[in-house]
């Protein structure tokens, strides 16, 4: 009311200064929100450039492994199998015929434990593919008779306590669980030099918890994640893309005394695009 | 001198009418069921139709008239705003507001004897329909599915609304109070926002019509070998 009561020339001033300032404010909200959500976009497009080369890494890794896995798997056949099979070839040929009794059995017998070899060969290649007690008795299991023996070799105290898993998880996440406790009990013998690995089993909040310990030289988050975008660390990556699949967690961090690692995976019980779709 | 740059402002705002109008025209085919569209064209329509004949009736219908447009002018501008809203909340609160905005303004221009404009109805209106705006940008800027907030044309007639009537708040505000000789002095003002809105709507115009044509290929013959 004052502005209304003020002389022209206040008025005018008041009138123009208003206007200006009015116009000032919401050119300048305009701009800023253009300018705002132009700045939002560019950091998700950066994000999910980010995120498509995280993939790509893992991919990367993921089919270098699988080449890895069938070179192994080759090399096993060729160098193991394909002897053991051409020698029992050897034993058995057309000459056995016309050999006497004696020899043919000698033959005979000599062919059949090679061949007993070569099955058991194959049967080991078999369980290192896929392990029958997984399949047949679960991850409690499979585990355990893993830490037998590794403990058995005597080189290293190795344990393993299921707490809480009456119920299993599903096969396809029992897989991918093993597969990364394999692969990291294969890191802590490879390279942390350690006396003893523990492992324990938990449920938490709807999640199935297994944690790893031992006094070994170990890896905390920070390098974990240095290494996942790099191109070392080929077995970490393999790690990732599995847990990615399951989608669990993985943490790499020193125990608060400061003289163990431990590393924690994290998978859920249910899935959640599963329980969703529900 | 001073009167022929008020007439010039005049007809520039009268121009700016007629040429999106004529810009709808041309591109109807397009718009003919964009209803923002329609709203704006209709607006500019009764505007230029007020400020051709309203001249010719008595002060007090003149008044009334340009009062009852001040109304008709918010629902166009709160129904736009509202309808782009995605927050169904919000779009109830919208509608309620306006209601009770309508419901008073009617009341004050029965039972006001205002003598020159109703200062009072547009200074609500215009906080209203910046504040919707405002809470449109704010929604458009959280949403990221539309890569760039001015690619959507609505986006357009809204800043239209905010600068138009940011520009003209306080001209109308004084307007009930000045003398006429002042009035008129800056009257050229909402002229010129005005302008500035219907170019903006006009701009809105062309880029939905190029959004329309990108997405309607209308010689697209389906591939049935």
């Amino acid at each position: 009311m004052y502005f209304l009561q003020a002389t022209n020339s206040g008025i005018s001033l008041v009138l123009f200064m208003g206007t200006l300032g009015m116009l000032v404010l919401t050119i300048g909200l305009i701009l800023f929100i253009i300018f705002h959500q132009r700045k939002v976009i560019r950091y998700q497009l950066r994000l999910q450039q980010m995120e498509q080369e995280q993939q790509k890494i893992l991919l990367n890794a993921s089919i270098r492994l699988q080449e890895e896995e069938r070179q192994r798997l080759a090399a096993d056949l060729h160098d193991d199998a394909g002897p053991l099979l051409a020698t029992a070839r050897l034993y058995l040929n057309e000459n056995l015929v016309n050999q006497d009794k004696a020899t043919q059995l000698q033959s005979i017998y000599q062919a059949r434990q090679i061949l007993d070899d070569t099955i058991q060969l194959i049967r080991n290649i078999s369980h290192s593919l896929m392990p029958p007690t997984l399949k047949n008795f679960g991850l409690e299991s499979a585990i355990n008779d893993m830490f037998q023996k590794i403990s058995g070799s005597g080189q290293i105290n190795a344990s393993s306590r299921f707490h809480e898993y009456k119920d299993r998880l599903k096969p396809e996440k029992e897989l991918i669980i093993f597969r990364v406790v394999q692969e990291l009990i294969n890191n802590i013998l490879k390279h942390s030099n350690s006396s003893f690995i523990h492992l324990t089993q938990n449920m938490q909040n709807g999640s199935c918890l297994v944690r790893i310990h031992h006094d070994g030289r170990g890896i905390v988050q920070a390098d974990f994640e240095k290494l996942n975008k790099s191109n070392i660390g080929l077995g970490l990556k393999n790690i990732s893309s599995r847990l990615k699949v399951a989608q669990g967690n993985i943490l790499f961090e020193k125990d608060a005394s400061q003289t163990y690692f431990k590393v924690t995976i994290e998978i859920p019980r249910d899935d959640p695009y599963e329980t969703l779709a529900v | 001198m001073a009167k022929t740059i008020e007439d010039l402002f005049y007809y520039i705002h009268l121009s700016g009418n007629c040429i999106l109008l004529f810009l709808f025209i041309f591109f109807f085919k397009r718009t003919k069921k964009e209803v923002p569209l329609i709203l704006i064209a209709v607006y500019a329509l009764l505007d230029s139709a007020l400020n051709i004949f309203t001249f010719q009736f008595s002060a007090k219908l003149y008044l009334y008239i340009w009062a009852t447009f001040t109304l008709v002018e918010y629902s166009i501008f709160s129904f736009i705003i509202g309808s782009n809203i995605r927050k169904q909340s919000i779009r109830k609160a919208i509608l309620y507001i306006s209601i009770a905005f309508i419901v008073f303004t009617s009341f004050y221009n029965v039972l006001t004897n205002f003598k020159k404009i109703d200062s009072i109805p547009i200074g609500i209106e215009t906080i209203l329909i910046l504040l919707f705006s405002f809470y449109y940008l704010y929604e458009q800027m959280n949403d990221t599915s539309n890569l760039f907030v001015y690619s959507k044309y609505q986006f357009w007639i809204v800043i239209g609304f905010m600068i138009y009537l940011a520009g003209s708040f306080f001209v109308y505000i004084f307007a009930s109070g000045l003398n006429n000789e002042i009035l008129n002095q800056y009257w050229f003002f909402t002229n010129i926002f005005y302008f500035l809105m219907i170019i903006l709507f006009s701009i809105s115009l062309f880029v939905f019509s190029k959004k329309a044509k990108n997405t309607n290929p209308t010689n697209f013959r389906p591939y049935l070998n």
